[in-house]
């Protein structure tokens, strides 16, 4: 009995000891030289009002900052703001901004800067236009007051300032004046925790410890919180290759790389230098249907091909591991505030009996089915027309890369099927596909009407009905079909410490070994 | 011979105008355009005209020609649309790499294949020779973006004897410099030059070596060093240096390859990734770049032909 005991308290004062010796060891620590894979030759650019390509954020957000950004459970949370108010009408936004913030260039932050950049914002990205257009009046109070008068009550009117891609980045006036509407280039100042020192195109990208960085002083969550440069440096190099930005992390050239070899997967995580990580879902694997295809404007052609989608297959035969891919109805991943089982029954049915039937119902006369797939995404093409024929549909395949799919995808004649994916977005209004101007131009009265109804809606619940409506609509009408979720798989080298494993990366806060 | 040397150079004019035309015309033709690499996946089809209004690509393909021929013929290659930098400034940057890397992979390929090629001729028919001329079958056999891989996994994974890849520049570091590129620089030396530099080299010496002024040389008692010296080798290695000359532009071709495995930021990387972002004056540029480099690099081969064979006038 006696030994027993003794046993437990041994046993607690190991525990309690490697325990210790163990956030002994996480101890954050200043200094060092980050080095990151970036999976890109080079960056299209780091003004981030110009472009929403995602490398250029996860660059880019080092040196520029929102008024808003994102926690951990990617809801919103204020940035260079400090506080907001809404009206209960919901038309009128107040936002009061943190004082004696420093941009790179010395310069303090003030509204004059706020209101200058959100401006330019509009006039460069789409999401800003959206947002600015339904704003009335745009009024500076005083240095640290803005005030947004709208037209229609807008829910999600601070996630759009807080989004990080094409998100409405705050720059010092005089910049935003010298270059109006033009790329900055390298002249990026920003109040970002680190500061651009050099960027050589093709070659690397530098940034170093912002000295005066004043954080926010509540603590670090998902994007936000208090944000500390622990390392010196961060130098982003360019890895096209994924074997090559892989290899560079084992052997400690790089501390961390996106977007790594699947199909390495196990060696990877077996590997004592690397740590992996499995980041999202970030998105999903789709096959847009062409809406203003003749073919496909009967509803049961297009219930018979989400009736003969195999989503499983698909993902087994594009993904390397298992770990990078899961099975989900929810257009949203699992943990998402937006998750739903709506309309589930639809989903990865692999019936082709079904389809059959469906067919013969609408009385398909054996017109092929135009399915255009990207020269990445060949494996869901190839396994896709076999299901479509399989249920006796008459596929004809094209497989053209990236750049050509996007200009084909632009002519409704061109085709009736594309692969393509999406990602993860922090709101469902933002999902391009919802969008009738996006290819594949889906139109349903009830769906704009929910769309809209959301835009304008602030409460939770009654957004989450909407979706949900939405999502059952989806499977109902079939613009897309969705298959797996996707992970991005991601590895660090073990010297890179608190590394935060978001859906986008991020290196404030981490520390070096 | 100057006068040869001027009219060379000035025939690089008509060159460049039609290699220039044939690729703004091929490209051109090509589906797609810069927006499917500035805009992200999921912009509209309204994002992406706005963005080609910006870029003056909703302008008819002939307006946009002779707007970039009127730019080319006043020495102007335009800017780069994914980079945002003039075309000549991002190919001189990315010249250095290509440059050194290809000086120096001549010079690999040179140090194994002529050593290797004289040695197998004078020892023919042994089995040196065949020891030889197998690992030339080799070299000419294997894919070089496979034994970059290789090379790059033993070297720089297993054996973690050199960065396993980027760039240092020379200026900043020379030796640094040479030894980010000695792997690849081996890689595009080894692979087809090399190999096609010995067999020629074995070749032309051993059928030199049973000429009669061989004979008449021996003869008069010479010594066999000078012998293979002085006579067999300078009149076998006229073939060589055209081979060698013509290397370099399959040296450029190969470091398309290599220069995107090793991460190296040359004027291969510039053109692949031109492509892909239909970068249309990135990718104008740097081909008219290098079709000038072509023929430069011809004419080095003309004029060395009259250093080493004093027959050879160009009057």
């Amino acid at each position: 009995m006696i030994n027993k005991k003794m046993l437990v308290f041994f046993l607690c004062l190991v525990f309690i000891l490697v325990g210790s010796a163990n956030i002994l060891a996480e101890e954050p620590r200043f200094g060092g030289h980050l080095r990151v894979g970036l999976q890109s030759e080079s960056v299209p650019s780091l003004d981030l009002h110009q472009t929403g390509v995602t490398i250029t954020y996860h660059v880019g957000w080092h040196i520029l900052e929102t008024l808003f950004t994102l926690d951990e459970e990617y809801k919103v949370i204020p940035m260079l703001a400090k506080d907001y108010e809404v009206s209960d009408d919901g038309l009128k936004y107040t936002i009061w901004l943190r004082e004696n913030v420093k941009f790179h260039n010395q310069s303090t932050m003030d509204a004059h800067d706020v209101v200058a950049s959100l401006e330019r914002w509009a006039a460069l990205a789409g999401v800003g236009r959206r947002t600015l257009e339904n704003v009335n009046n745009l009024t500076i109070e005083n240095d640290y007051t803005i005030v947004f008068e709208l037209k229609e009550p807008m829910g999600i009117f601070l996630l759009n300032l807080a989004i990080p891609n094409q998100g409405a980045y705050i720059y010092p006036k005089e910049l935003v004046e010298e270059f109006g509407e033009e790329d900055m280039g390298d002249t990026i100042i920003g109040t970002g925790p680190f500061k651009l020192d050099e960027w050589i195109r093709g070659r690397h990208i530098q940034v170093s410890r912002f000295d005066d960085y004043s954080p926010v002083d509540f603590d670090a969550t998902g994007y936000g919180g208090k944000k500390v440069a622990f390392v010196d440096r961060i130098t982003f190099l360019p890895f096209p290759d994924s074997t090559v930005r892989a290899a560079a992390v084992e052997t400690g050239s790089v501390h961390q790389a996106d977007f790594a070899p699947t199909i390495e997967y196990q060696r990877l995580e077996a590997h004592p230098n690397v740590n992996t990580w499995m980041a999202g879902p970030r998105g999903f694997d789709a096959l847009m249907v062409n809406a203003r295809s003749e073919l496909l404007s009967d509803p049961l052609i297009r219930q018979a091909i989400l009736a003969a989608a195999h989503a499983e297959e698909v993902a087994r035969i594009r993904y390397d591991d298992e770990a990078v891919w899961s099975l989900s109805p929810s257009i949203f991943p699992e943990g998402s505030a937006w998750y739903s089982e709506a309309g589930a029954e639809y989903y990865n049915q692999a019936n082709p009996e079904r389809a059959r039937e469906l067919l013969e119902e609408a009385g398909y006369d054996g017109t092929p089915l135009k399915l255009m797939t990207s020269t990445g995404r060949q494996e869901h093409g190839i396994t896709f027309k076999r299901q479509l024929e399989a249920a006796g549909f008459v596929v004809e395949d094209t497989i053209v890369e990236w750049a050509t799919l996007v200009s084909r995808r632009g002519d409704p004649e061109l085709w009736d099927l594309y692969t393509t994916g999406f990602t993860w977005r922090a709101d469902p209004t933002q999902l391009a596909f919802l969008d009738p101007n996006f290819a594949g131009w889906w139109e349903h009265p009830r769906k704009e009407e929910l769309v809209e109804k959301m835009e304008i809606e602030h409460a939770f619940e009654k957004r989450f009905e909407y979706w949900e409506e939405i999502q059952e609509l989806i499977y109902e009408d079939v613009p897309l079909i969705k298959l797996a979720d996707y992970k991005t798989f991601r590895i660090s080298h073990v010297d890179l410490k608190n590394y935060i494993n978001m859906i986008d990366i991020f290196f404030w806060n981490t520390w070096l070994d | 011979m100057t006068v040869y040397v001027i009219r060379r150079l000035l025939y690089l004019i008509p060159i460049m105008i039609f290699v220039g035309t044939f690729v703004f015309l091929l490209i051109h033709i090509a589906p797609g355009d810069p927006t499917s690499y500035l805009l992200s996946e999921e912009a509209t089809e309204i994002q992406r005209q706005a963005m080609r209004e910006r870029l003056g690509l909703d302008q008819p393909m002939y307006v946009q020609y002779f707007r970039w021929f009127s730019q080319l013929i006043r020495g102007d290659l335009g800017e780069s649309i994914s980079l945002r930098q003039p075309v000549s400034q991002a190919l001189i940057q990315r010249l250095e790499p290509t440059f050194i890397m290809a000086i120096l992979a001549l010079s690999i390929a040179c140090l194994i294949g002529i050593p290797g090629g004289i040695i197998a001729a004078l020892k023919h028919d042994t089995y040196i020779d065949q020891i030889l001329m197998s690992i030339a079958m080799f070299g000419l056999c294997i894919p070089n973006f496979w034994l970059a891989l290789m090379l790059a996994l033993l070297f720089g994974v297993y054996l973690g004897w050199v960065p396993l890849v980027g760039y240092t520049p020379f200026l900043e570091d020379p030796v640094q410099c040479i030894i980010y590129l000695l792997i690849p620089a081996f890689v595009l030396g080894f692979s087809g030059r090399s190999a096609a530099i010995s067999r020629l080299t074995r070749a032309n010496v051993l059928e030199t070596m049973g000429k009669d002024y061989i004979r008449t040389a021996r003869s008069k008692g010479l010594s066999e060093r000078v012998v293979i010296f002085k006579h067999a080798l300078r009149n076998a290695m006229l073939p060589t240096i055209t081979v060698i000359g013509a290397s370099l532009g399959g040296l450029l071709g190969g470091a398309v390859i290599v220069e995107n495995i090793f991460s190296i930021p040359g004027i291969g990387q510039l053109l692949v990734a031109s492509v892909h972002r239909r970068d249309y004056p990135a990718l104008q540029g740097a081909v008219i770049f290098v079709a000038a480099i072509f023929v430069l690099a011809n004419l080095a081969v003309d004029i060395t032909y009259v250093l080493i064979d004093p027959r050879i006038r160009y009057d």
